[in-house]
């Protein structure tokens, strides 16, 4: 085992020898934290998919979100939000929120998805675009998105490292 | 207070403290009790009674099977608002993804579309659903957050929430329904 391993297991476990259940309690403590806090304050995630080049590149990109503004309904229209798909519980999407409740948000005509519209957007919902309008499935196909599935507000791409920048809130 | 004394004191704190992020994390990905409210699940949960003072009703609410997105028609179901995103409410889901339904007072039969459920309290007079008040319709599953399992209070009527799917409702059922596969 190397010196740099021990030393963090040191770190973690203490240096006197432990039992199993020493060990297994203290894993368990910290994933539990580790989970309250990816859950509730701060969580990093890939953001993968063609839906919002340019501010994201369609692989690779790391980008920091934080649930704080989600569950204090601090959200605003021009941010960029993670939600859970409506589409599907087990994924999560990265989009911006062009509207909140009560908002009328433009949809330009497009082959696949209709004629253009003016919709007004439902209590209770937002409306969730792709920056990159030609290649993505939001809300122009699946409809108004509820509130409740937002998970939290991406603020921070840090990497790729030489693109690191904070993620603007911006209505084209 | 003697400094070894306070150390004392220091310790067992930080071992408390421990117990919060535990709790949590338990109550988020295993189960946790919910406290019902408002009166759209009757006769199921908080059934009308002759006490004026009778408590509201405490239920433990499994959160692992709806982590691993096993949703079942017919249960009973903890969910977000779709129209009021602080609120929780309680129904029982009648149909998934790719079912058909038939819906009272309407000659159409309904689809539900991909990656959505159909929900419904047991009182249908009192309850906003997808069918009655509101009539929000088809909602995405992912705004449910657990299932109903048991009632943990009042004693007298502590045990097991049934699942059951109201009769002649789905007309066709979706069998791939989120079992990751394009209907």
């Amino acid at each position: 085992m190397s010196t740099r391993f021990s030393r963090a297991g040191r770190w973690l476990f203490g240096s006197h020898p432990q039992s199993l259940q020493e060990t297994a309690t203290t894993v368990l403590k910290y994933g539990c934290l580790a989970y309250v806090v990816r859950t509730y304050g701060v969580g990093a995630t890939f953001c993968v998919g063609p839906s919002m080049l340019p501010t994201f590149n369609s692989f690779g990109d790391i980008v920091l979100f934080e649930h704080v503004s989600a569950y204090t309904n601090r959200i605003q229209a021009g941010d960029v939000v993670i939600a859970r798909s409506p589409q599907n519980p087990g994924n999560l999407v990265c989009k911006r929120v062009l509207g909140l409740e009560g908002d009328f948000v433009k949809v330009a005509a497009s082959t696949y998805l209709g004629p253009a519209r003016t919709v007004q957007v439902p209590a209770g919902h937002v409306w969730l675009q792709g920056d990159n309008a030609l290649n993505s499935t939001d809300s122009r196909s699946y409809g108004p998105v509820p509130y409740a599935l937002i998970e939290g507000r991406a603020f921070l791409k840090v990497w790729p490292a030489t693109q690191a920048s904070w993620v603007k809130r911006q209505l084209s | 207070m003697s400094a070894a004394a306070s150390r004392v004191w220091i310790s067992k704190l930080k071992a408390a403290a421990w117990a919060v992020p535990v709790t949590i994390c338990f109550n988020d990905v295993i189960a946790g009790p919910f406290l019902i409210a408002g009166s759209s699940m009757q006769p199921t949960l908080n059934p009308k009674s002759e006490d004026p003072s009778a408590s509201d009703d405490v239920v433990l609410v499994q959160k692992w099977t709806v982590r691993l997105q096993r949703y079942c028609r017919g249960d009973v179901v903890v969910l977000r608002s779709p129209t009021e995103p602080d609120i929780y409410i309680v129904k029982r889901i009648i149909g998934l993804e790719g079912d058909w339904l038939s819906v009272p007072g309407q000659l159409e039969i309904e689809k539900i579309p991909k990656g959505c459920c159909w929900v419904e309290g047991d009182n249908a007079r009192e309850s906003h659903d997808s069918l009655n008040n509101d009539r929000f319709g088809s909602i995405p599953v992912a705004l449910v957050q657990g299932r109903v399992s048991h009632v943990l209070w009042p004693l007298s009527r502590i045990g097991r929430v049934s699942s059951s799917v109201p009769p002649g409702r789905l007309l066709a059922k979706n069998e791939t329904a989120f079992q990751h596969s394009e209907y």
